[in-house]
């Protein structure tokens, strides 16, 4: 992380108690990423936007980010009734 | 060994009933794994995600349970799926996701060396109230994700060597259980039957559809599904079919109200399929070890040797009321059919 330029930082509580913080960097080559770490360990890294494929730009790492920690904050739902077995 | 059976074989299974089950494992997976896979990296192992939203670890030979954390969304039993694709990575374990919130399928890998996550191509759901239900994948590169949904249902396919995705014909589909010659089998639902005489029930003809992957088209398998034994006075549930190591199984669960006269004690049957005589085969399992079997939805993966049987349970009105987190099969008990 040492290498990294921080551009932003969030930190959320997921549902089973576990503190995470989201971050975004620039790492030395000047490509954005988007990084997760429980503790100081880094769990997940993100080294280009899924949807399109393409490098993150600031904007695009914020709307990344935003989703990211919809996804791992959510809690579980009632399962629908179609659901069955 | 026998010190770990003692610890976990539930107190009414006698002696013999042990000596039976010595060729078949109850493994302590606690909590309860979800979806589960098996992989020889870094060791013979069983990959799931817990109960707990946890990615674990059992060392299947020491019996060792790692938790290797949280993934990047919060696991829920219907929107989650793991797979390996040793056509793709021997070094990944991929997670797919139904983020019905967002109205998409997210699909993750975990390295098992750098011991981190990253994302791929989603691909948009049409209904976003869909869950992803039973899935598989060709063993290799290519992963189909089944969609239950309030409509009929929806069917991908993912292609992990190109991160790519293409929609399948679904028909009115709850998901997938496993290719076999070339063929997708649709996951099977039996009818309810309550309230069916003994005679209605055993008469009934189940066919199974498949997705015929040569031309693309649903078809009929020549063969129905096998009629579980008299005395079944109940499966509603489900047929789960299963290729393993190339050999063509069906797991059907129900209730059997011939043992102990416990009415709705859930128990699971498998069979065999003779591909020469286009038979189904029925496998004698003991009734106290098919009990291990028998769930509203397991979840299956197997080595070279063994049969792994997890259960994903959501709830319902026949919760099971015993120790069955993970049991470990020897193929050979199926072999012998």
């Amino acid at each position: 992380m040492a290498d990294l330029e921080i551009l932003s930082e969030t930190e959320v509580e997921r549902p089973n108690g576990e503190k995470v913080r989201a971050v975004i960097a620039k790492e030395p080559d000047g490509r954005v990423v988007v990084l997760a770490y429980a503790g100081e360990r880094m769990f997940f890294r993100q080294r280009h936007d899924p949807a399109t494929k393409k490098p993150f730009t600031q904007k695009s790492a914020n709307e990344y980010l935003t989703d990211l920690v919809r996804l791992m904050t959510e809690k579980h739902e009632k399962l629908p009734e179609f659901l069955g077995d | 060994m026998l010190q770990q059976y003692v610890k976990i074989v539930p107190n009414q299974l006698r002696d013999d009933i042990q000596v039976r089950m010595g060729r078949i494992r109850f493994l302590p997976f606690y909590p309860s794994p979800r979806h589960m896979v098996y992989w020889t990296m870094p060791f013979p192992c069983i990959y799931a995600l817990n109960n707990e939203g946890v990615l674990c670890r059992m060392n299947l030979r020491t019996l060792e349970l790692e938790f290797l954390g949280g993934p990047p969304f919060t696991p829920s039993y219907p929107k989650n799926k793991l797979f390996v694709l040793p056509g793709v990575s021997d070094r990944t374990i991929f997670a797919f996701y139904a983020d019905t919130s967002g109205g998409k399928i997210k699909v993750f890998s975990y390295d098992l060396i750098d011991m981190f996550w990253q994302e791929h191509t989603p691909q948009d759901l049409k209904d976003e109230s869909g869950y992803i239900h039973h899935s598989c994948s060709d063993g290799d590169h290519l992963v189909y994700i089944g969609v239950q949904s309030a409509k009929p249902g929806e069917l991908y396919c993912y292609d992990a060597l190109n991160d790519s995705w293409d929609t399948l014909s679904a028909e009115d589909l709850r998901g997938v259980d496993c290719i076999w010659d070339n063929k997708l089998f649709a996951s099977v639902l039996y009818p309810i039957n309550v309230g069916a005489t003994e005679e209605e029930r055993m008469s009934r003809n189940d066919t199974i559809r498949y997705l015929d992957l040569s031309d693309m088209t649903w078809k009929d398998f020549h063969v129905r599904l096998p009629k579980p034994r008299c005395g079944w006075i109940y499966y509603t549930s489900r047929a789960w079919l299963m290729n393993i190591k190339g050999t063509l199984y069906c797991l059907i669960t129900g209730a059997d109200n011939t043992i102990h006269g416990q009415q709705y004690e859930q128990r699971g049957m498998l069979f065999k399929f003779d591909a020469d005589r286009s038979k189904w085969l029925p496998i004698d399992i003991h009734p106290q070890v098919s009990r291990y079997l028998a769930s509203q939805s397991p979840s299956y993966t197997f080595s070279d040797t063994h049969l792994y049987v997890g259960h994903l349970q959501a709830g319902g009105q026949y919760v099971w009321e015993h120790p069955r987190d993970l049991i470990e099969i020897p193929l050979a008990v199926l072999e012998e059919a």
